[in-house]
């Protein structure tokens, strides 16, 4: 089986708690070990700490490493120390925006997120992935993103919310899953038999979250080998390299 | 390589039916190439014990490699003494597992009556250790019980450096390899601990079997004598199944 995999979900630099500091370089070496040949990558500045700083490592390691493709971030929480972040958006490469309420510690129904996203909405066409962590987010993610017009991404979606992720695929065409909390025999299989597997992308959360593990997990399951294909790249390629463009 | 699956529930979920039957479980063994299993009762882990248990019995068969971990439940000392001499005698339930309940983990004072008593039937006593807190618990319980073998299920989750300091600082702690898909686990609990004291297991149906197998295989600090240790030998020698 040929497989060009996209991961969605990495991230690299330091993380406060749980994991040894990462780098662009030892991301790429983790990726060449298990032949991914693409990520979505984002610096852990702009996550933890701050999203401007952050954005810009980012631009910066993916100039450096082309398998590597930029992911924006942006904290509502600081919305008034970062008001370029629009325009930036506008005019550099970042290919995706990520949201990160749980880790940063803010409400999915914010007054403050809700506005960026009325004003990202109106841009040029931006994927976004945001995590959800407990029942109810993902209900609340579909509020705020009721009229957004471009794709959004549920990361982390486990298990327990599986219900409730289909439920929002099922009524908005441009959601998505990524996989990498997904752990349970049986998960991808119940997406393909609600049919919305062609809506799910692979994502592994590496360097923290073991990227072998992520990888044989999709491998190993009932999928046929195209729909495992499409998890590992297919999808995100139609939604990256669609005529529109991000 | 045989391969000792520790840590796997007899029990349905939403998306997976393959634990639901005996015979189902014995093809998703077989799909997963693992050669042996200590279930556990989803149903006594969530609900009632004793019926669990009960139930778990049946499915049993250790020519099959179908072994069993017998439900206690600390809220119940008399009824949870009741079960290990029931069932802890038979061949086929190698050990007991304690949960906790409620968000609250298993207490050295909760549990003291239960744990003594397990001393009787020389089978190891696994605790499920889902968070740091419970790792201190089941360390106050392990340094009570010094002549009792105790492993801690999920290794602590994401607190799983909690569970690792507690194992090496309690020769009588074993970790159990699911809860946490951190890259780094496995290579520092094996260096701080040895891998004598770690023991596959995938917490399945929560947990796909692929992933633990998957994150001993790709630790290159591991030989492949570790290797065969973690996915069997400890198991066999922790449960006395060198005759099976």
């Amino acid at each position: 089986m040929e497989i060009e995999i996209l991961d969605v979900n990495t991230i690299f630099g330091s993380y406060p708690s749980q994991h040894a500091d990462s780098t662009p370089e030892s991301l790429v070496r983790d990726l060449d070990k298990q032949f991914v040949q693409w990520c979505l990558a984002l610096s852990t500045t702009g996550m933890f700490y701050d999203d401007s700083s952050g954005n810009a490592e980012t631009l910066r390691a993916c100039q450096q490493y082309p398998h590597l493709i930029p992911a924006a971030t942006f904290n509502p929480m600081k919305a008034w120390k970062n008001e370029s972040l629009l325009g930036d958006l506008e005019h550099s490469h970042f290919e995706l925006v990520r949201f990160f309420p749980h880790e940063q510690g803010w409400p999915i129904r914010y007054l403050p997120f809700r506005e960026f996203i009325g004003t990202l909405s109106r841009t040029k066409r931006t994927p976004v992935m945001i995590s959800v962590a407990s029942p109810g987010d993902v209900t609340d993610v579909v509020s705020e993103f009721e009229q957004y017009p471009h794709p959004v991404v549920l990361e982390g979606v486990s298990g327990d919310l599986l219900s409730e992720a289909v439920s929002a695929l099922r009524q908005h065409p441009n959601f998505f899953v990524e996989t990498h909390a997904l752990k349970g025999p049986g998960t991808l299989e119940f997406l393909k038999d609600r049919g919305v597997i062609d809506r799910v992308l692979f994502g592994s959360a590496t360097p923290g979250w073991s990227l072998a593990a992520a990888l044989r997990f999709v491998k190993r399951s009932s999928l046929s080998d195209d729909e495992k294909l499409a998890v590992l790249g297919g999808n995100a390629q139609r939604i990256w390299q669609s005529t529109e463009g991000a | 390589m045989p391969v000792f699956d520790m840590h796997a529930y007899f029990g349905d979920t939403p998306f997976y039916h393959g634990q639901s039957t005996g015979d189902a479980i014995l093809q998703s063994m077989q799909r997963h190439g693992i050669d042996a299993m200590a279930l556990i009762s989803a149903l006594a882990r969530d609900c009632d014990f004793v019926r669990g248990n009960a139930d778990l019995k049946t499915i049993l068969s250790s020519e099959n490699g179908l072994y069993g971990l017998v439900t206690l439940n600390s809220d119940y000392p008399e009824e949870s003494m009741e079960q290990q001499r029931i069932h802890l005698s038979r061949k086929s339930f190698v050990g007991a597992v304690l949960f906790g309940h409620k968000g609250r983990p298993v207490t050295l004072e909760s549990a003291r009556s239960i744990v003594n008593a397990q001393r009787r039937y020389v089978k190891p006593l696994a605790i499920f250790t889902p968070d740091g807190e419970s790792v201190r618990q089941a360390q106050r319980i392990a340094a009570e019980f010094p002549t009792i073998k105790f492993v801690l299920l999920c290794m602590g989750g994401d607190d799983w450096r909690d569970a690792v300091t507690a194992a090496s600082q309690n020769l009588n702690l074993y970790l159990e390899l699911s809860g946490s898909l951190d890259s780094d686990k496995i290579a520092q609990a094996a260096a701080a601990v040895t891998p004598r004291k770690l023991l596959y297991g995938s917490g399945t149906p929560n947990w796909s079997p692929e992933i633990a197998m998957a994150m001993i295989e790709d630790e290159t600090t591991l030989t492949t004598l570790d290797v065969s240790r973690i996915y069997h030998y400890n198991a066999a020698g922790l449960f006395n199944l060198q005759g099976d």
